[in-house]
């Protein structure tokens, strides 16, 4: 086997398929999806081909590989700064065999660089069914380097392309150089021999020498101010001769290379326009794009509350046997003292039991959004939207990063980086919070299955509607106030339909799936064990936790919390460092109220109880297709099951409204610690603490101004000033802040 | 296909929707050209503009006229 690595490295436009390539090469499990801007970030893999050892990595997708200004996106600004400081072997630019012409821009630009670069054609099948035809050995010809034909996704091509990677590192061909204006030619020629002293070692002179005629961001940042001054001059004279700037001579050689090469190698045989022309007249059409958005989203409630509401009890049986029952009667037969098994069985096992519980309705959950997203409807949901979001002044594109939301709030507001400017992309990521995570949606379903049994789906489908609807509102407000600008017109590429694999699919929701269980185990079994022992460190006459939560309590009473349900606020707070925590908590200190007043006798009978969850799946699959008027009735608890929790849950809320104003709380309070940290990394500190402010706020607001609304019968006066209070708040908080980045003009005259 | 035939056009007409471009320079790839005109707006020389087509108001509505765009030279 070779000692010497070589390095390879991804690169292409949005969407073209390159992580898909990346995994097939790699037998990675990065994410894939069928829509621009998956890959946030840079990823490295591993292969072994023919004794030759491959690191490969995986680049943002762009458009150019010159970075026009600091506020180009910054998947864009990864993928050039790679460009500029990584010695690579060979580049293997991925490109999409449908939009060949489009796609060749940034080709001619990787060859400028000098690096031997080999031509992915993928996605072959596609263009075979659009009727496209493309003449690889004459590609490879005008190009100056090799093509290999691919379906990424699939793993044809891939030998191939192995084959030709390894070549072109061992035997560098001699890329067609772009023809250039004589002017230009000369002015580059001059410009490389002053760069010559600047230069690492993996860079060439005229490339260089390109990017800082074409006024390239990231390179200029690099050189010294003499070279840019020499720049200058250089470009300016040359301006006056030709009577156009560098950059634009530059770019338009290729734009007139690219059509060249097109019309000797491309051909399109006229096809019907099939059914992904109907879907989507359909999905796009614009009165019945956004009412087909809400109801595929319906549907995706309807299936995850349905299908995966089947395996629940199951799966709790199956958990409370393990964790509470055997691990219970384990610790008796060591004569365990009654508090480390009130600590382990009835803390941390009903905790686990409670995240377990809900892995059938979260893989439901995530089974259907990646189906969504491979399909390529996501796309279209992004475009149907942008039109609504564009109407209200909001950036189109944010409407992507919240839809990533729906999984996981972090890589929601890692997506942000690809949007065009700084302020769009404040504003996504001060949105995303709002979006109903996975981990929420454990929350809103055991609340469901205890307080709205009948149409509970409708409540759940309600909640992720308010979410959305307060992002948008959120927005708003800060655009007019801390945040105004322009909105940006959204472009993006729009992904061809085509049946997602079952083999990506299952993959994808495993490690979704995965991803909960890592960051439900992580807090719950060491908050449990916390919980447990706050529980029984005495205060006065009762517990020291209970006496802390009692106090934190008075200010969630006007949301409708009473003073007894004191754990409903200690899993709000907890559920600051994860939401996944929330249910683990409550059902935790539920179980131990209810241990307070009977220890339950615990008995292990596995063999029953894997009898009992067999039962329970016939019994729910057969009901299945009477329940679809009831779906959310399946998650209800049965008599003997987590009776002692679910009977504490209904007995501290006394309402739905104060249920409602509850989760209506869950839904927009602090995200979680990882959500902050991924938006200080992302932005700031200072936004980070904005954004906990901002949602804190507006979570206790609406939830108290929700409970005011819905029990104003009751208490008219209280209702009243507490409704009057909030609107004035808000008004207040929306002028302060105006008033703070746009002073009215008295005030900026006395400044 | 030429960024200075988009110049040459645009100037002429002073704002046209992307559809008009492409229409008249023949280009097949819309994407390619939002590409194109992207370097023009990069350079100053050309503003995009969002607007209702005149046709929105009286037909169904297809993506394109929809989510309208116009470009005008200001350079």
């Amino acid at each position: 086997m070779s000692d010497a690595k070589l390095t390879v490295g991804l690169i292409g436009n949005p969407n073209c398929g390159k992580t898909a390539l990346f995994n097939c090469l790699t037998k990675g499990r990065q994410r894939v999806g069928n829509w621009p801007g998956v890959t946030v970030d840079q990823h490295r893999g591993e292969l072994v081909f023919a004794d030759q050892k491959i690191s490969v990595i995986d680049l943002p997708g762009c458009y150019t590989c010159a970075v026009a200004s600091a506020d180009s996106p910054l998947d864009e600004q990864i993928a050039c700064q790679f460009l500029l400081s990584e010695q690579v072997d060979v580049y293997v630019n991925v490109i999409d065999a449908c939009h060949l012409q489009r796609h060749l821009y940034l080709t001619l630009q990787l060859l400028e660089t000098g690096v031997p670069v080999v031509v992915a054609l993928n996605m072959m099948d596609v263009a075979d069914k659009q009727g496209i035809e493309i003449d690889q050995a004459a590609l490879a010809r005008h190009l100056g380097c090799p093509v290999v034909a691919m379906v990424a996704n699939r793993g044809e091509g891939a030998e191939a392309l192995c084959k030709a990677i390894c070549h072109a590192a061992a035997h560098p061909h001699c890329a067609v150089a772009t023809p250039l204006p004589t002017k230009l030619s000369q002015a580059l020629t001059e410009l490389g021999t002053q760069c010559r002293s600047h230069l690492a070692g993996h860079l060439s002179e005229r490339w260089v020498a390109m990017r800082l005629l074409e006024g390239d961001h990231l390179v200029q940042a690099k050189m010294s101010a003499e070279l840019i001054l020499a720049t200058t001059e250089i470009a300016q004279q040359l301006a006056a001769e030709v009577g156009e700037e560098a950059d634009i001579l530059i770019a338009d050689a290729r734009y007139q290379a690219i059509q060249r090469i097109v019309e000797r190698v491309w051909t399109r045989q006229a096809v019907h326009a099939g059914w992904s022309a109907t879907v989507d007249a359909l999905v796009l059409n614009r009165w019945l794009g956004v009412p087909v958005f809400l109801g595929v989203m319906y549907a995706l409630f309807f299936f995850t509350m349905h299908v995966g509401g089947m395996f629940q009890e199951s799966f709790e049986i199956l958990g409370r046997a393990l964790f509470v029952d055997g691990v219970g009667v384990g610790l008796q037969q060591f004569d365990a003292p009654d508090w480390l098994l009130g600590l382990l069985a009835h803390g941390v096992g009903e905790g686990m039991v409670t995240a377990i519980s809900f892995i059938p309705i979260l893989a439901a959950m995530f089974f259907g959004l990646t189906w969504l997203e491979d399909s390529g409807y996501m796309a279209r949901a992004a475009f149907v939207v942008d039109r609504a979001m564009r109407a209200l002044g909001l950036p189109g594109k944010a409407f992507v990063a919240m839809i990533v939301g729906f999984g996981c709030n972090v890589p929601a507001v890692m997506a942000t980086r690809t949007l065009e400017n700084q302020r769009d992309r404040i504003l996504t990521a001060l949105m995303t919070p709002f979006m109903s995570c996975s981990a929420r949606l454990a929350v809103y379903a055991v609340f469901v299955a205890a307080f709205f049994p009948v149409q509970g789906h409708n409540v759940i489908f309600l909640l992720y509607m308010i979410g959305i609807v307060i992002a948008v509102i959120s927005g708003l407000l800060l655009r007019a106030s801390v945040l105004p600008g322009e909105v940006m017109p959204l472009v993006m590429e729009m992904p061809a339909y085509h049946w997602p694999q079952w083999r990506a699919i299952a993959r994808r929701t495993g490690q979704r799936l995965s991803g909960f269980m890592r960051r439900a185990m992580v807090w719950i079994i060491p908050l449990c064990a916390g919980l447990g022992l706050l529980t029984h460190v005495p205060f006065g006459q009762d517990s020291l936790l209970s006496w802390l939560g009692r106090g934190v309590t008075r200010v969630f009473v006007p949301m409708g919390l009473n003073l007894d349900n004191w754990p409903a606020t200690v899993g709000l707070i907890m559920g600051a460092i994860a939401k996944e925590v929330v249910i683990g908590t409550l059902n935790s200190l539920y179980q131990q109220l209810a241990a307070h007043q009977l220890m339950p006798v615990l008995s292990w009978q596995p063999l029953e109880a894997m009898q009992l969850a067999w039962q329970s799946l016939i019994e729910h699959a057969q009901a299945l297709p009477s329940g679809l008027s009831t779906p959310i009735a399946s998650l209800a608890p049965a008599q003997n099951l987590g009776a002692e929790a679910y009977g504490q849950l209904l007995r501290h809320f006394t309402s739905t409204a104060s249920v409602f104003a509850y989760l209506l709380f869950i839904l927009l309070y602090f995200p979680c610690i990882s959500t902050m940290a991924a938006i200080r990394r992302e932005l700031s500190l200072g936004w980070a603490v904005f954004s906990l402010l901002w949602a804190n706020l507006l979570a206790y607001g609406i939830a108290v101004g929700y409970f005011q609304l819905a029990t104003w019968s009751q208490h008219p006066t209280q209702s009243a000033t507490w409704v009057t209070a909030i609107t004035l708040c808000f008004a207040g908080l929306f002028m302060g802040l105006r008033w703070l980045t746009q002073p009215p003009s008295w005030a900026r005259r006395k400044g | 296909m030429s960024l200075m035939a988009i110049k040459r056009y645009l100037k002429v007409q002073q704002r046209a929707s992307l559809f008009e471009i492409k229409q008249a320079l023949g280009l097949q790839d819309v994407e390619q050209l939002r590409q194109m005109l992207r370097v023009w707006i990069n350079k100053g020389c050309v503003r995009c503009e969002q607007c209702q087509p005149r046709c929105a108001a009286s037909c169904q509505g297809c993506p394109a006229a929809s989510s309208h765009t116009v470009y005008v030279w200001q350079a």
